[in-house]
């Protein structure tokens, strides 16, 4: 491993700041990156269709880890974000047959909008205060949704045709795989550049002490309601492509839930960290898929099988909290220590700087 | 009409109930360092806050009077505007990013967009020439520092705020003598180098006061004395209850308590 940052100097500030530590750094990623790409060429199509729902989980995650992660303020409404924006295009291409490049955008948009409505109370309200009026955004949202459905669609779901460009189609897993995972790179490249710009040192620094903070000059509240806005937007984005995705919109799939599972995410993923929140992404959603595999290879118990749900939540709980007990820094602190030890061995730790 | 930092007769109500600070008037001039005295609870740090802006809410609010700085009104100003206009507060605790590492630490202080880049840059290296055991320890995660290093930390990070007017809470809080007198001959060096002025607020009067070109003494939320260093160290009652020097011999407590009673400056 030549990701060492020995024997890279920075000689400015500038080069301090960059989004790549070393030039090595890049070249690993960008293979990283290549072998991600040819995933789908050797997996089957089942398994393809598990990394398409983790690449819209990412997304979501990230946008929630902005919130939750950077800035500090737990929020509880991430199922109802979510919901926004399937609704939106539900909404608008159930009723008016809109364009996809109409209702993604639109889709953004509404969720900031949402945001902008849900960070404001932020201007007054700290800590748990905050957190359940973000719960109280998410009932407000959901029942929102349910009356929608009943009245406009019968009471079912709305069902969403494939998004097509001029004439083409995106339809098909390979395609889908492609399709998000170059938006999954795009919002990690915002999330990363917004968390080195002075924006994410100022959610950073009102994680840390909001009153500090204030005295350092920072607008304690404008960047609180920045990053809910920022967040329910790219949260947004993810519940319209899982509405495309899915082919399917519905307001029973929104369930409190969904809040657990994405803070479940960031959480065992690591707080405050792009890549945890990558990780727990996909970590989370494979998850109930290799436990309801295990089930079925191992011998256990037929009513195991029969209670499949009861078995993934109670093994997700027991997980949550191995993570919140050993390891509060999640998979990214594994990585780290991972990438740590190939780095300096064989020595085991870093001399005292 | 004279630049630098003028109070006039602020008071504060905590809660509505409780008169923490009333009447207090004070100046700072440009390039002074002037300090604020009192024992605990006698209303400094609140004064402090209100200057910084940082009395907001209902709970605690400036009810009266004004602060002004260059003749501009900055009393009701949010925090960031105050310091946007040069007027930059010290936090007593729970000053620095722990988790943050501090070159971070650093990066996290607003810039006034009246600065350039390159005079941040030259206060950067300036900072880092002041302070050099942050640059030694540029990739140390700030809760590792000890406490001098996290005092000289969080001095950093406000310089770069550029700031014309510094308000130091308590600097020396729980710090050994040798780095108190450290860190206020480092606050010497910068009033002279960057040319801030600064508002002390001190427990430690016999420390103040060997820095401080004037100072003032506050009592239950009031300015009972204030006077150049020589004045305050020669006065008889500065010098048995602050300093602890009395001719008198050592005094009970009640005595003193009686003292107080009787006896307002």
């Amino acid at each position: 491993m030549t990701t060492n940052a020995s024997g890279f100097f920075k000689t400015s500030y500038a080069s301090d700041l960059g989004l790549w530590e070393t030039p090595w750094r890049r070249f690993w990623v960008l293979v990283g990156l290549a072998l991600v790409a040819t995933f789908p060429f050797f997996a089957n199509t089942f398994w393809i269709g598990v990394i398409n729902l983790a690449a819209i989980a990412s997304i979501g995650a990230l946008a929630l880890n902005l919130v939750t992660g950077y800035t500090g303020q737990l929020s509880l409404g991430h199922a109802g974000f979510l919901a926004v924006g399937s609704f939106t295009v539900g909404i608008l291409v159930g009723q008016w047959s809109m364009p996809v490049w109409v209702t993604l955008p639109a889709a953004i948009v509404v969720g900031m909008v949402v945001g902008l409505f849900v960070g404001v109370p932020s201007l007054r309200l700290r800590g748990i205060y905050l957190s359940i009026s973000t719960l109280a955004a998410y009932f407000f949202i959901a029942s929102l949704a349910t009356e929608y459905q009943s009245r406009f669609s019968g009471g079912a779901g709305i069902l969403i045709p494939p998004p097509q460009i001029g004439s083409w189609v995106l339809s098909g897993e390979r395609n889908w795989y492609f399709a998000l995972l170059s938006l999954t790179v795009l919002a990690t490249l915002l999330c990363l550049n917004l968390n080195r710009s002075h924006i994410g040192r100022a959610w950073l620094a009102i994680r840390e002490r909001d009153l500090a903070a204030a005295a350092l000059g920072i607008d304690v509240s404008s960047y609180k309601v920045m990053a809910f806005v920022i967040s329910t937007g790219m949260t947004s984005l993810a519940g319209a492509l899982l509405a495309y995705y899915t082919a399917f919109v519905s307001a029973e799939a929104f369930t409190f839930f969904v809040t657990i599972e994405y803070l479940a995410m960031i959480l065992i993923g690591g707080l405050g960290s792009v890549l945890g929140s990558l990780l727990g992404a996909l970590f989370v959603t494979i998850l109930p898929f290799l436990i309801e595999r295990a089930v079925e290879q191992f011998p256990f118990p037929a009513t195991f099988k029969t209670n499949m749900f009861a078995v993934q939540n109670g093994l997700f709980a027991i997980l949550m909290l191995g993570f919140l007990m050993f390891e509060p820094l999640g998979l990214a602190r594994i990585w780290g220590r991972i990438r740590a030890y190939f780095e300096l061995w064989p020595f085991r730790y870093r001399p005292l700087p | 009409m004279t630049p630098g930092l003028r109070v006039e007769n602020l008071e504060s109500v905590y809660n509505k109930a409780i008169t923490a600070i009333s009447g207090v008037s004070l100046e700072v001039p440009a390039g002074r360092i002037v300090a604020l005295m009192g024992v605990n609870g006698s209303g400094k740090s609140t004064t402090l806050n209100a200057i910084g802006g940082l009395l907001r809410g209902d709970a605690q609010a400036i009810t009266a009077g004004s602060v002004h700085f260059d003749d501009e009104r900055i009393d009701g100003l949010p925090p960031h505007e105050v310091v946007r206009r040069g007027v930059v507060l010290v936090p007593e605790r729970e000053k620095i990013f722990e988790t943050l590492t501090v070159a971070e630490n650093l990066q996290a202080s607003v810039v006034p967009p009246t600065v350039a880049p390159t005079a941040h840059k030259q206060r950067l290296a300036e900072v880092y020439e002041l302070f050099p055991a942050l640059m030694e320890r540029k990739r140390t995660v700030a809760g590792f520092l000890s406490g001098g290093q996290r005092q000289m930390l969080a001095m950093a990070r406000v310089l770069l705020c550029h700031p014309r007017l510094l308000l130091v809470d308590e600097m020396t809080l729980g710090l050994a003598p040798l780095v108190i007198a450290d860190l206020l001959g480092r606050l010497c060096h910068m009033r002279t180098s960057l040319g801030v002025s600064v508002l002390l607020v001190e427990q430690n009067v016999a420390a103040a006061l060997e820095v401080a070109d004037y100072g003032y003494i506050m009592e239950k939320g009031r300015i009972v004395f204030h006077g150049t260093p020589d004045k305050l160290l020669a006065h008889d009652d500065v010098r048995e209850f602050y300093l602890g020097l009395g001719e008198a011999g050592a005094r009970s407590y009640r005595d003193v308590k009686q003292y107080r009673r009787t006896h307002r400056w």
